[in-house]
């Protein structure tokens, strides 16, 4: 009997033993993960459930969780309203942004700055997607097309230009996010331009006797030079027609010439003009281009190749315009509301200076122009694209790199 | 259009075509076609003249056609105007001279429309993903390229190959860069605070077609500039600090690109940085000494940056600048402002 009470105090003061050692467990594990959570939170890592389960990811909204301070009641309640007529899509510097597909399906499409992840807005509300979980640190220009195919350029550990053509492909592991698939380009590039299908690239690189363009399949399995010249710093586009326009270089004063290449023929459309930047129509051989010296800034309209040149009533460089695919012969223009500074080109690209533009519309047949919209906060515009229906503008703001939406019709 | 127009052949020059329509000429004539300009512009209107050592063409009577068709005639009618037709085609242009209805003398011309264009660029130093011109300053070569375009009538341009290409700088032939096909070279820039006149004179063999052109470039200074060396974002090309530049956080690295300068990278062993804070030397970083951290931690929170640029080999090379950085622990608030600057 004395016995069996002995083991019984025991067992019980066993049990009670283990309770507690467990209630110590319990709360020293506690105490630990809160420890780890006000660490992660010390360090930014303020949602990590919401993160890993939203499309989203951890990464991009470690990196908005600041930005929605910015928007109009943050992200969430952002995608719930129709977007003002300029929104701010994303405050995180971009590498580069275009609209993909038509009609409702829209989307615009960019390459955050800081990863590489690209990420996909709906235009009437600016809610976000992210696309990719590939990791593409510090992108400093993106390229995108059609065919969820881009173009990603950075530096690697050498300061060497890397370029790299880039597929959105599903993968098996995840169900919402997908990779991008990178294939890498010679180094040091200095121009590229994609075919808007995402058909090819055209690239130019070092050459025997100075640069070469290459036209390039998707997969650079085909690659044919089309071009040779002493002289490396071009500007390109490649447009739906199928023709490549080379742009010189520009600086303010400096006469600048441009040429067109179709089917291996390099033809010249703009010559002796100083300070050149030029935007060729993407369908026909109209032609927008701006002639900077001192303080001088103007820009041009030239509706056909067998036409005379008019100057517009507006003072801005092709760089900030954009042709409308709504309407013939015309273009949208950001246009700097206070004067510019003499030699304002080469400042600009150098990142001396930046302007705060209104966005004018251009008819280049009536060599007219018309204020569009004016902005209340001062945005620098730069790398502007159009949607098809030509009912909105994306820019970069290059301010901050900022990327930015206008609705210029319904 | 900047066609320039190739009066390639003043025909009759004291020489008389023994054929059928010059039966009646006066042997012995001398009479000529000049054009004026020599290369000008397509499309303008083009002056030729007509010149003779032994008549006095103010007292004859001159008819000329252009293309076969009589365009004008009169007595002392000595030149007119014609306007140059597109690239590739050929304007006749004939003047015949006339005395009691018979052709004593005829001069020919036939305009070619021909165009050059001359390009150039520096080897100089531009950032990754600058969108602007390399331009020449003293110690960098000039890159320049000369685009003729001689199209033949059935559209076919001469090739480069077939061209003979003369440059010429300052007035001078440049040695070992000219002759048939090299329509590319490389000369050394102009000196500090020059330019020079750089000229090319493109001819076929055949003597068919030939233009001048002539550029002038001017040297420029090399340029520094301090950009934030963001861990994210890498370095912001974009915003260029001004004089007065506040930075949001204690620490922050900045780069220095030297713009025009003759180097292959910012790094280039020929590149020397002397950098100070405060007035207080600074020891370059081995790997990247065109790179600054400056850590405000402790501090007032103001830094007064300057740098100092020379090369090691190019006695006229100097950039410096200068820059008053004022460091805040005041939150950025949008997260893609990392600091503001005042220029």
């Amino acid at each position: 009997m004395q016995l069996s009470r002995t083991l019984k105090n025991i067992l019980i003061a066993g049990a009670i033993a283990i309770i507690l050692g467990l209630a110590a467990w319990y709360f020293y594990i506690t105490a630990q993960q809160r420890a780890i959570e006000q660490q992660d939170a010390a360090r930014g890592f303020g949602t990590p459930t919401q993160s890993f389960e939203s499309s989203l990811g951890s990464t991009y909204e470690n990196l908005v969780s600041n930005i929605s301070s910015t928007f109009d009641g943050g992200t969430e309640e952002k995608t719930a309203t129709k977007a003002p007529q300029l929104a701010q899509v994303t405050a995180s510097p971009v590498a580069g942004a275009n609209f993909i597909g038509s009609g409702t399906s829209t989307r615009l499409r960019f390459v955050e700055r800081s990863s590489g992840f690209v990420f996909d807005a709906d235009p009437q509300t600016v809610e976000l997607t992210r696309l990719t979980n590939t990791l593409v640190p510090i992108m400093h220009e993106a390229l995108v097309v059609e065919n969820d195919r881009l173009i990603v350029r950075g530096l690697d550990d050498n300061g060497a230009i890397a370029t790299f053509t880039a597929q959105i492909v599903s993968t098996s592991t995840s169900a919402d996010l997908q990779a991008l698939v990178l294939t890498r380009l010679p180094n040091d590039i200095k121009t590229i331009a994609a075919h808007p299908g995402g058909e090819g690239v055209f690239y130019i690189g070092e050459g025997a006797q100075g640069a070469v363009g290459i036209r390039s399949s998707w997969d650079l399995s085909e690659q044919t030079p089309v071009f040779t010249s002493a002289l490396a710093g071009w500007n390109a586009f490649w447009l739906a027609n199928d023709r490549i326009v080379l742009v010189q270089r520009p600086a303010s004063g400096i006469l600048g010439y441009a040429y067109g290449i179709t089917s291996g023929r390099l033809s010249p459309i703009a010559y002796d003009v100083p300070g050149l930047t030029l935007l060729p129509h993407p369908t026909t051989t109209a032609l927008l281009y701006g002639a900077s010296s001192g303080s001088s800034l103007s820009l041009s309209a030239q509706i056909d190749s067998s036409s005379s040149a008019v100057t517009l009533p507006i003072r801005t460089i092709a760089d900030k315009c954009v042709w409308s695919p709504a309407e013939s012969a015309v273009a949208f223009c950001a246009v700097p509301q206070s004067p510019t500074p003499s030699s304002f080109l080469d400042l600009w690209y150098r990142g001396e200076t930046h302007t705060a533009d209104a966005w004018w519309r251009i008819d280049a047949k009536a060599a007219s122009v018309e204020l569009v919209f004016s902005p209340n906060t001062s945005v620098d515009v730069e790398n502007p694209v159009i949607n098809k229906n030509g009912t909105h503008i994306a820019f970069m703001n290059a301010v901050d790199k900022s990327l930015w939406l206008l609705r210029i019709a319904e | 259009m900047r066609y320039a127009i190739l009066f390639i052949a003043i025909l009759c020059t004291g020489s008389l075509y023994a054929v059928p329509v010059h039966a009646q000429l006066d042997f012995g004539t001398v009479f000529s076609l000049a054009i004026a300009p020599e290369y000008p512009e397509g499309r303008d209107s083009v002056r030729v003249t007509a010149h003779s050592s032994l008549v006095d063409l103010s007292t004859e009577t001159l008819i000329w056609y252009v293309d076969g068709v009589e365009t004008a005639s009169g007595v002392g009618l000595s030149e007119i105007d014609v306007t140059a037709g597109p690239l590739g085609s050929n304007t006749r242009v004939e003047a015949v001279l006339s005395e009691g209805g018979f052709k004593r003398a005829l001069a020919e011309a036939i305009i070619r429309p021909v165009a050059m264009d001359v390009l150039w660029e520096s080897d100089s130093y531009t950032p990754p993903f600058y969108r602007g011109r390399a331009l020449p300053s003293a110690g960098t070569n000039l890159l320049v390229e000369a685009k003729p375009y001689f199209r033949n009538t059935n559209g076919s341009n001469v090739p480069i190959e077939d061209i003979v290409f003369t440059w010429s700088k300052n007035g001078y032939a440049v040695a070992g860069v000219s002759g048939k096909g090299k329509n590319k070279v490389t000369l050394p820039s102009p000196s500090l605070y020059g330019s020079d006149s750089v000229s090319v004179k493109a001819r076929t063999l055949d003597g068919v077609f030939a233009i001048e052109k002539s550029v002038r470039i001017p040297s420029t200074e090399p340029l520094l500039n301090l950009y934030e060396d963001h861990p994210l974002f890498g370095t912001l090309y974009h915003r260029a600090l001004g004089e007065q530049t506040v930075i949001f956080g204690e620490e922050t690295s900045f780069t220095a690109i030297p713009y025009f300068a003759s180097a292959l990278n910012p790094n280039d062993r020929s590149l020397q940085y002397e950098w100070s804070v405060g007035g207080t030397p600074i020891e370059n970083s081995l790997t990247q000494p065109n790179t600054i951290t400056i850590n405000a931690r402790g501090s007032s929170g103001n830094a007064f940056v300057e740098l100092l640029l020379s090369h090691a080999s190019n006695l006229f090379f100097r950039a410096d600048g200068s820059w008053n950085v004022q460091f805040s622990s005041q939150a950025p608030g949008a997260f893609g402002l990392p600091f503001t600057n005042t220029p």
